[in-house]
């Protein structure tokens, strides 16, 4: 692939970090549309939350089921043993969405934290996180909700959500978004995020010229914490994320902030 | 004996004098607007199509040709267009219960309008739904609901988060569900660090996060009543939005339908069924997978016209009238239970059959309702449940559409019960008179639900009257036709013609179309002529080329015989042997055969044997001719002794069946010739049947079986002697061939109209027959007297030989 019809743009390989469930099956879903174009090779990496095995020591540590809102106790077994299921079933949603696409694949899994994940990938340009949600409600509940909104809003007219700072990965996003947009038929919408309202500006200048002639919507954000950008991704309520990997959003707090606010997949483009 | 009297050539043909005709050809004839001579017929149709009353169906009655169809089809139009159009009918989607669309009612012509105009509604849905739910307005208002929602949850888990937090417990994902952690420096405690925590501090964790659980629990159990408030809001918000969008337009349809109950009522439920599946209005087929458009069955291009809300609420115009032309006149050619009940179709989508209102199709009484349809009786018979059905909407005055199939549960597919639509048409069912007395017979509902029959005449007076209306009938199939005008030669020739197929001089065929048949066939040599008019010469070579065409069988009969392969003689005397006339009839086209009648005779006990009966060749009709021969022969000459007589009478060289009594004469003439050992000049033939008192009675076809024995006589060369008997009853129908009337007039053949059996010997044996004196004995030497001394000494014969029996039985 050649985002920007640049070879150094281009990612040689992709990771996709997977926690378990079904915002899996949704990354993945994502990544099908576009895998061959970004990448020859993905390479899966199935993420165990050390957090989590930790927890199951503690003598008293009990799970409240988010299906059935009933509590029980949670032991190092079971856990391990539902782990090994989400990884199978994320191997092979990884497997069935590559050789859909004709592409080379290796999965591996991994206990520990998203940065320790991160560290594992230091050769790949763009990284898949699937979302993790960020309200905690039952699994249940939400999809209750989710079918009495979908009847007025459809899944499919989400837009795809680009972040853009003027930096180059965060060009190399831009650039990435707007194929994206372009190969699944979606909206597109740029956040742009720079420190005062002026330079906000001058990245409107800057994205038009990237955009040409693809249309999209511009929402300026004159402030770089990292919660208020959060806030703007969350209201464009995006069906991908697309952000470059600047210090900012590479920082493992940034991330793991990012990944806990938003409820869609992102990829990070490095 | 006095000579037998003989028919002169102009007794042998009713001629119509062309003089008499007061026209030179058929274009200066009106054209004739009602059939010729059918007044009963014609009024039968008239009060059953007039009469609106329960029953009063019309079964049309009488031979093919006669002009039924197009009389009732003419009639019936005619009386149609003064009358008000019938309703248009449409079926839609009962959305309570899919399985039985219902049935809408609405003035002619505007069930289509209302089709289009709820096309026209969908196609504005499509683009005002979307548009209203793309509005900034909705979407504010739907996310306000939506983050309200968002605030109580996250108020509820964030009430919990924040305790959690300062109590130093940390809540974690686990892969199905959230367990609580205890925090240090805000990183979850390992179990080694845990278990270094003063005992006190342990139980202030364990106890923290017992009770946060019961409070996420909590929350967690309250969360789905939210979400339900939540969504009932937002369908109240798309309902209402959904409602504004389209419900000016269900408005102005309304209106322009207030006048048409039904469609006001289905309108109102399109209303309010829109309201609650306004997702149909949002997906266009465009946006639909794959998947999706190859379970909905057919190509995307299909897919693409059918969209979802048409599926649900098109409208399935199943009958359209126009309201100017009046009622429907519907005749179904072809009545197959689908074409005459309508059919559900269906549609194969992966692998399996499924349907729904808009495949329901219309009958053809569908069509005719609130007007009149015309059904072929014997095609409606021969088509399977095609009768039981009519039947069934009639007696029910319903039309339910269901498929033959399902009905008899031929197939096993899911299928539809539409409401069935009130039926009021008349039925006019034409057949032959056979079927209409076989359903009176057999069916008994038939007379109930058929109460008028129009039976049309097979033929008519051959008056001066009706002969002037069958001309003007010629003229007005010449002008109808586009055939040449008739000059009046060939109108006087025509009529003759008529004359002769109706087998009878004095009236004339109702079988128009036999008659038309010449008609069109003489203005084909007429073209062909070049001729102006249609001429005698025109229709003489129509009706010679009709008979060549179907005369083979014939002229291969009379081959045979000329080749006395089989045997028949037409000169010489033989005794116990006569010339039998029949007919053989192949289609339209009759013709006559001689047959050799013989009778053998011995001693017996009274009985003539029927060896045509005796070999299952004969028919009922023929053995009833025979036994009242045995009958006259018994009674006649010797009723007071036993008839000691055993006869045996046969048609030599028949290989086919012989019915009707036609033959009797000839058969009681060859067992007194027998009897009486008086031989019988073969030259002669004979036709007729007898009573039991010797009267010779009328039959059929004696033109025919004349110029059958003629044809045969004249091949073997007219010797003067030949000539034929017929009952004198028959007289009036001769219509013979000019060329025999021509032999006649010459003398060369004759036809002798006979009334006795007595006058009948005398004529074949050239003997008197005798009448019985006033002692009873008949004249010496007569037929009669012969014949009652041959039986005598039978009886005479038996007698002895039955006293000789005994005597022997008794030594």
């Amino acid at each position: 692939m050649s985002a920007g019809g640049n070879d150094s743009h281009g990612a040689r390989r992709l990771a996709v970090i997977l926690g378990g469930g079904d915002a899996d099956a949704r990354a993945l879903g994502i990544l099908a549309s576009v895998l061959s174009e970004f990448s020859p090779e993905v390479a899966g990496l199935f993420l165990e939350d050390a957090d989590l095995f930790r927890l199951a020591e503690l003598p008293f540590s009990y799970e409240i089921s988010r299906l059935t809102s009933r509590s029980h106790p949670l032991t190092t077994i079971e856990l391990e043993r539902e782990v090994r299921v989400q990884a199978v079933h994320a191997e092979r949603a990884l497997q069935v969405t590559a050789e859909r696409a004709g592409l080379k694949w290796s999965f591996q899994r991994m206990r520990g934290r998203l940065n320790t994940a991160l560290e594992a990938a230091p050769n790949v340009n763009l990284l898949l996180l699937s979302a993790t949600r960020r309200s905690i409600v039952s699994s249940g509940e939400a999809r209750a909700l989710g079918k009495a909104l979908r009847t007025s809003e459809n899944e499919a007219t989400r837009p795809i959500v680009a972040v853009f700072d003027a930096s180059d990965p965060a060009t190399v996003a831009l650039q990435s978004a707007i194929r994206l947009s372009r190969n699944t038929n979606r909206r597109l919408e740029v956040i742009l995020v720079a420190a005062t309202a002026d330079a906000v500006a001058e990245l409107r200048d800057r994205a038009v010229q990237l955009l040409a002639p693809q249309t999209a919507t511009l929402r300026g954000v004159s402030d770089m914490a990292i919660e208020t950008l959060t806030d703007a991704i969350r209201t464009a309520a995006p069906a991908l994320l697309v952000i470059g990997a600047n210090e900012l959003f590479l920082e493992s707090s940034g991330v793991s902030l990012l990944r806990r606010s938003i409820d869609c997949p992102a990829l990070i483009v490095r | 004996m006095e000579s037998p009297r003989e028919l002169s050539p102009s007794e042998l043909y009713q001629a119509c004098d062309p003089e008499r005709l007061s026209f030179e050809s058929t274009s200066e004839l009106e054209d004739l607007k009602h059939l010729v001579a059918q007044e009963r017929a014609t009024e039968a149709v008239e009060l059953g199509a007039n009469i609106d009353v329960d029953g009063y169906n019309l079964f049309v009655l009488g031979r093919e040709g006669t002009g039924r169809h197009t009389f009732v089809r003419e009639y019936l139009q005619q009386k149609a267009t003064k009358e008000s159009a019938a309703s248009d009918w449409c079926y839609v989607n009962n959305f309570e219960e899919p399985r039985k669309p219902n049935a809408l009612r609405l003035p002619a012509g505007r069930g289509r309008e209302l089709g289009e105009d709820i096309d026209q509604l969908l196609d504005d849905a499509y683009t005002a739904i979307p548009a209203a739910f793309e509005s900034e307005d909705y979407r504010t208002r739907r996310q306000a609901i939506e983050q309200e929602v968002e605030e109580l949850q996250e108020k509820a888990f964030g009430a919990v988060n924040k305790e959690a937090h300062e109590r130093s417990v940390g809540l974690i994902q686990t892969p199905t569900g959230i367990a609580f952690t205890p925090l240090h420096k805000d990183e979850p405690i390992s179990p080694r660090e845990f278990e270094l925590l003063p005992e006190e501090e342990q139980e202030r964790f364990k106890k923290a996060i017992e009770e946060l659980g019961q409070k996420f629990q909590a929350a967690l159990q309250a969360a789905p009543q939210r979400v339900r408030m939540a969504r009932n809001r937002v369908r109240e918000l798309d309902r209402e939005v959904a409602s504004w969008a389209v419900g000016s337009l269900i408005q102005a349809l309304k209106a322009k339908y207030e006048d048409c109950p039904d469609a006001v009522a289905y309108l109102e439920s399109v209303e309010g069924d829109i309201l609650e599946n306004i997702s149909l209005f949002r997906i266009r087929s465009e946006e639909q997978s794959p998947l999706q458009q190859l379970l909905l069955g057919g190509g995307a291009a299909r897919v693409q016209e059918e969209q979802p809300a048409a599926k649900r609420y098109s409208v399935n115009v199943l009958v359209d009238h126009h309201p100017e032309k009046g009622a429907p006149v519907v005749f179904e050619d072809h009545p197959t239970h689908q074409r005459v009940m309508g059919d559900i179709e269906h549609v194969s989508q992966m692998g399996t059959l499924v349907t729904d209102f808009r495949f329901i199709k219309a009958g053809a009484l569908h069509r005719a309702n609130g007007g009149y349809i015309i059904l072929d009786a014997r095609k409606v018979l021969l088509q399977p449940f095609v009768w039981d059905a009519l039947k069934r909407a009639l007696q029910s005055h319903e039309l339910r559409v269901q498929s033959a199939g399902q009905a008899y549960s031929l197939v096993s597919t899911v299928s539809l019960e539409p409401e069935p639509i009130p039926l009021s048409a008349k039925v006019v069912l034409i057949g032959e008179r056979m079927l209409y007395y076989l359903l009176q017979a057999l069916d008994p509902e038939f007379s109930t639900l058929f109460k008028v029959a129009a039976d049309f005449e097979d033929e008519l007076d051959r008056s001066t009257e009706n002969t002037m209306l069958y001309a003007r009938l010629l003229a007005t199939l010449a002008r109808q036709e586009s055939l040449k005008p008739l000059h009046r030669d060939a109108v006087a020739r025509v009529i003759e013609e008529s004359a002769r197929q109706a087998s009878d001089g004095e009236k004339l065929s109702a079988r128009i179309g036999l008659v038309a048949d010449i008609v069109r066939e003489a203005n084909y040599w007429a073209v062909k002529n070049g001729t102006d008019h249609i001429t005698v010469v025109d229709v003489e070579r129509a009706i010679e080329k009709q008979i060549r065409r179907s005369s083979r069988l014939r002229d291969r009969l009379q081959e045979e015989i000329l080749r006395e392969t089989i045997l028949i003689d037409t000169e010489g005397e033989r005794t116990g042997q006569v010339n039998g006339l029949s007919v053989i009839a192949l289609g339209d086209f009759a013709f006559g055969r001689p047959s050799r009648i013989t009778a053998r005779l011995s001693l017996g006990s009274g009985k003539v044997i029927d060896i045509e009966r005796e070999v299952e060749l004969g028919g009922p009709i023929h053995s009833k001719g025979v036994l009242i021969l045995a009958s006259y022969l018994a009674s006649h000459y010797v009723s007071d002794r036993p008839f000691s007589l055993s006869a045996s009478l046969v048609f030599e060289q028949s290989y086919g069946g012989v019915e009707g009594d036609s033959a009797s004469c000839a058969e009681l003439c060859a067992l007194l010739s027998s009897l009486a050992d008086a031989p019988i000049k073969q030259s002669l033939a004979i036709t007729g049947s007898v009573s039991q008192h010797g009267q010779v009675q009328g039959i059929g076809g004696v033109n025919q079986k004349i110029e059958g024995f003629f044809d045969i006589c004249r091949a073997r060369e007219l010797n003067g002697d030949q000539g034929v008997l017929i009952p004198a009853s028959n007289v009036k129908h001769l219509m013979l061939r000019e060329d025999v009337r021509k032999a006649v007039g010459e003398g060369k053949f004759h036809v002798y109209p006979v009334e006795t059996i007595d006058e009948c010997m005398e004529i074949l044996t050239g003997l008197p027959a005798g009448q019985r004196d006033s002692q009873g004995e008949f004249p010496q030497g007569s037929i009669n007297q012969r014949v009652t001394a041959r039986l005598l000494d039978l009886a005479e014969k038996r007698r002895s030989f039955a006293k000789d029996g005994e005597q022997r039985g008794d030594s």
